[in-house]
């Protein structure tokens, strides 16, 4: 439920509760004011008759009793002090319906002689008049009510824009994109309060981000100038001569270490890179001839590991950035000979704006939804190959140039699914 | 041969140092700008190992020093720094070579015998080792004046030997020299194996003695 409606479901039924408690209220008193008219008339009339009759003689009397039936005067024995006034409802044979009087019956002394005098009066205009008193009030109200409402709808429209921005910009928000969200003064002091909030907290959120990435950036580029002085050292030492075993083992060994973490270092020195957008250069790209290249560099692994390799290749021009483009072709296709078992087969298919390359091998020993994560390595034999982040630099350049990248795994066949938006 | 090395970090300095000489290179080292500049004003070298990040300047500054005063002097960088612009500004400021650390002291003596042989105004671009002649020019292989038929990978490989001769030289650096950036994927030494094997059979039967060995394993050394 938006906040609107809820203020806006409380105001209505307070509204709608007041009108209905106050309509009948209303006409009850309306009803009861004009009702203590008529009377007050009735009595008047009643007061000038007896005083017009005053010296009037039984016939003159008599003749008052009008056809309309409005004045009755009839002669009765004794006085009463006794006033009946009341309202009573008599078939109108004129109009075919039940019309409303107001009655005032009393005794009265005439000259001597007592009479029982009703005089009464139509309620016929009164009703309207209440009826037309009230219709007026349900208009009044409704239009307040409806006034009321499209002037909360349209006030809170307004008043509610600068959230609805600050929400706009908020779902904008990436960190690794944009510097820091910037929100505009408002006029309304909660909104600017909760913009001041926002943006020092995504500034504070950029900042530790950023000092993130320069510390990955900065850990990997100091490591080089070590690395390279314990490369060297290690070369040095095999050229010693008379080496026992154990030592060119060692040697050995360390060597291998080095060799790695001087990849896992460039591996993650280009995500860096990646992240910092530092490849801009758009260019158009053919697709088949990175791959065919590609290929032709790594014959002799293919060979060596006696993989059949199938390519189909349509050319497919894409516009992005080259380098990128060819590390992500190049990491999928390497990923893809380096797990496949020997005599495996590979299937690598380019056209429509997709490349596809499908290699045979058992299924991932980790959910796939891991396969892109850094140092996800799966049980392979030659663990040691690889350095871990092939598919995570994969993933990040499709984020980067958007392309989109997709794995599935069907009848024994590990896919990557590769589908570019700017091909032509 | 003089060669100066421009390195803060101690350890590498004194390892190429100690890799250098001993054959025709005599070797002299700077840890920082400051004696480095000095060096470079007394002196004349044959080829400077650059270091650009140095903690008291920029190394280009040396070099465009070096350029300003005409000095001819081979200049290979030696960085961190592995971004392509970095690369493109190191050459365009007159380096003849650029290596991004970390690097295989092998690489770094085939790069500086490169260097060394190109500032060479001799002519002479024939590298001989026995019976072999290396025609840098041409790219061909001699064996006894005989012309050897080499595929690129093996003339690369016994160039690359070579210029590190009677250097134990790693699988690991024959890969990143032969193979390159694919040597990163997978450490196949299977596939050095297999061209040493065939690089040696072509020698051997051109008449050639044997000369290339294995070392423990570990890699292959060009005894000559």
């Amino acid at each position: 439920m938006r906040l609107l409606q809820r203020s806006l479901i409380s105001y209505i039924v307070y509204s709608i509760i007041i009108v209905l408690i106050a309509i009948p209220i209303f006409y009850l008193i309306i009803n009861k004011m004009f009702l203590n008219d008529v009377d007050e008339a009735l009595r008047q009339t009643r007061g000038q008759l007896v005083s017009q009759l005053a010296e009037a003689d039984k016939q003159t009397i008599q003749r008052w009793n009008d056809p309309s039936g409005n004045i009755k005067i009839i002669p009765v024995n004794k006085f009463s002090e006794e006033e009946n006034i009341r309202t009573i409802s008599l078939y109108d044979s004129m109009t075919n319906e039940k019309e409303d009087f107001r009655r005032l019956t009393s005794v009265v002394s005439i000259n001597g002689g007592y009479y029982r005098m009703s005089i009464r009066q139509s309620l016929v205009d009164s009703e309207d008049l209440s009826q037309g008193i009230v219709t007026t009030q349900i208009i009044l109200l409704t239009v307040l009510l409806a006034g009321l409402i499209l002037l909360t709808l349209w006030q809170s429209k307004k008043v509610w824009k600068p959230f609805y921005t600050t929400l706009d910009q908020l779902r904008q928000f990436e960190l690794d994109k944009h510097p820091a969200v910037h929100l505009n003064k408002t006029n309304i002091r909660e909104f600017d309060e909760l913009n001041k909030a926002i943006m020092q907290l995504t500034d504070r959120n950029n900042h530790v981000y950023i000092q993130q990435k320069e510390f990955t950036a900065n850990a990997a580029h100091e490591l080089q100038t070590p690395l390279a002085a314990m490369q060297a050292k290690l070369e040095l030492m095999m050229q010693e001569k008379n080496l026992s075993e154990d030592q060119v083992k060692h040697i050995q060994s360390l060597s291998q270490s080095v060799t790695r973490m001087t990849r896992l270092n460039k591996g993650l020195l280009l995500l860096a890179k990646i992240e910092n957008n530092q490849f801009r250069d758009v260019q158009q790209i053919d697709t088949g001839m990175i791959i065919k290249r590609v290929i032709q560099q790594s014959t002799s692994h293919i060979q060596m590991k006696h993989l059949q390799v199938v390519e189909s290749y349509r050319p497919t021009i894409i516009h992005s950035n080259p380098d990128l483009t060819d590390i992500l072709i190049t990491n999928l296709i390497n990923n893809a000979i380096l797990h496949t078992p020997a005599g495996g087969n590979m299937e690598i298919t380019s056209g429509n704006g997709k490349v596809e390359i499908r290699n045979s091998g058992k299924p991932l020993p980790f959910p796939a939804e891991n396969l892109f994560y850094r140092f996800q390595k799966g049980n392979h034999p030659k663990a040691s190959e690889g350095n871990g982040l092939g598919l995570a630099i994969a993933k990040q350049i499709c984020n980067t140039c958007h392309f989109d990248i997709a794995y599935r795994y069907e009848d024994g066949y590990h896919v990557f699914t590769l589908r570019f938006q700017n091909h032509g | 041969m003089k060669l100066l090395v421009i390195e803060d970090e101690e350890a590498l300095a004194e390892s190429i140092v100690s890799y250098l000489k001993g054959e025709q290179y005599i070797c002299e080292c700077a840890a920082d700008f400051a004696s480095a500049r000095e060096k470079l004003e007394l002196h004349n070298y044959d080829c400077i190992l650059l270091d650009i990040t140095l903690p008291d300047g920029n190394g280009l500054k040396l070099l465009e020093e070096l350029k300003k005063n005409k000095q001819h002097d081979g200049v290979i960088i030696i960085s961190a720094r592995d971004s392509l612009d970095d690369k493109i500004l190191g050459l365009q400021s007159g380096a003849d070579d650029y290596l991004t650390k970390p690097f295989h002291l092998a690489e770094l003596g085939a790069r500086i015998a490169s260097v060394i042989r190109r500032r060479n105004f001799s002519g002479d671009n024939m590298l001989k080792i026995n019976e072999i002649t290396i025609d840098l020019l041409a790219k061909n292989v001699k064996i006894n004046q005989e012309l050897l038929d080499l595929t690129p990978t093996e003339y690369d490989l016994l160039l690359f030997l070579a210029s590190n001769k009677n250097k134990v030289v790693s699988k690991n650096a024959i890969a990143m020299h032969i193979l390159g950036d694919e040597a990163e994927w997978m450490m196949q030494f299977d596939v050095i194996y297999a061209h040493i094997k065939n690089l040696k059979k072509k020698l051997i039967s051109a008449g050639c003695g044997n000369y290339i060995h294995s070392r423990y394993g570990m890699g292959y050394i060009l005894e000559g």
